[in-house]
């Protein structure tokens, strides 16, 4: 019997931030659009939620498929799951691997890495924190914010990508359907 | 503290002992004696460039690992040359199903499915 499945753990740690960013991005939005309508608001403002208000509606949307898309996988998997506890046998895998309890001198590991280095990882730390630096310097610049946004928005999510195997961006599935861009753990 | 999430993260191995099989998923240490084990399963998406997710569990636990079928330029990267990566990959099936004589069960699912 499956007590602990590794792969629904992943994915449903992944639906969870899926959900949280969903609903990040739809306060924001909600926010920026709000925000339009208030009397009084300075000229920075006004430039700085219509820039952005532009951009996380295009996240909004892309993060509502991430998730939708994210709780079919996981609902298919449950029934699977169901289907192989009921003993399910038409789940057998037709190439079955042949028993050999030889074929490996004990013990060995095999390993795997990301391909993008740690070093890599620090450049990106960098660059996200000189152009929060920049971002605060020129808060006052109703022109730069917004584009200083632009460029820190999408390194945070790159950042963010190595914390699922099956991120959209990484994930067997994004190359395969979508042309397959965009979990867990 | 970021670097070592993401150092944590970003390690994948399986290790085949005599005793059993230990692994690190998804920044996870885990381990399964032989003798544990009750299901044997695969999960993933059937594609061209698909990567596998091997799990065997029982009622003290589960061990997963990830076999990566194709080289490309995002994600995981071997350690080893490539072929002798696959043989390994292969070989430790064989050991499992060798020392566990559980029948593997194919759990992954079409590319469609990842759609709406």
């Amino acid at each position: 019997m499956i007590v602990h499945d590794p792969w629904i753990r992943l994915h449903q740690r992944g639906l969870t931030f899926r959900a949280i960013f969903v609903v990040l991005t739809g306060a924001c939005l909600f926010a920026c659009m709000v925000s339009r309508f208030i009397p009084g608001l300075s000229p920075f403002w006004q430039t700085l939620t219509t820039a952005s208000s532009i951009f996380i509606g295009w996240v909004f949307v892309l993060a509502t498929f991430w998730f939708l898309r994210a709780r079919n996988v996981l609902k298919q998997r449950r029934q699977q799951q169901q289907k192989l506890l009921a003993g399910d046998v038409g789940q057998l895998a037709r190439e079955q691997p042949s028993p050999n309890q030889h074929a490996l001198p004990l013990p060995t590991k095999i390993a795997l890495r990301n391909r993008i280095s740690v070093s890599t990882y620090l450049l990106y730390g960098a660059l996200v924190f000189v152009a929060l630096l920049l971002a605060l310097r020129s808060g006052r610049s109703s022109r730069s914010l917004p584009r200083l946004m632009m460029l820190i928005i999408p390194l945070m999510i790159r950042l963010l990508q190595p914390f699922s195997v099956t991120s959209p961006f990484t994930s067997p599935c994004f190359y395969g359907s979508y042309g397959h861009i965009l979990a867990t753990g | 503290m970021l670097l070592w999430v993401v150092w944590t993260y970003s390690r994948y191995w399986v290790k085949v002992t005599a005793g059993g099989l230990q692994a690190r998923f998804n920044g996870r240490r885990m381990q399964l004696a032989w003798r544990d084990a009750g299901v044997f399963s695969v999960s993933g998406v059937l594609g061209p460039k698909e990567q596998r997710t091997y799990t065997l569990s029982g009622e003290q636990g589960s061990v997963s690992w990830i076999q990566v079928m194709s080289e490309t330029p995002f994600g995981l990267q071997t350690t080893l040359p490539f072929d002798l990566y696959q043989q390994q990959s292969q070989a430790l099936l064989e050991v499992v199903a060798g020392q566990t004589s559980l029948p593997l069960y194919d759990m992954r699912l079409p590319a469609d499915a990842w759609q709406l």
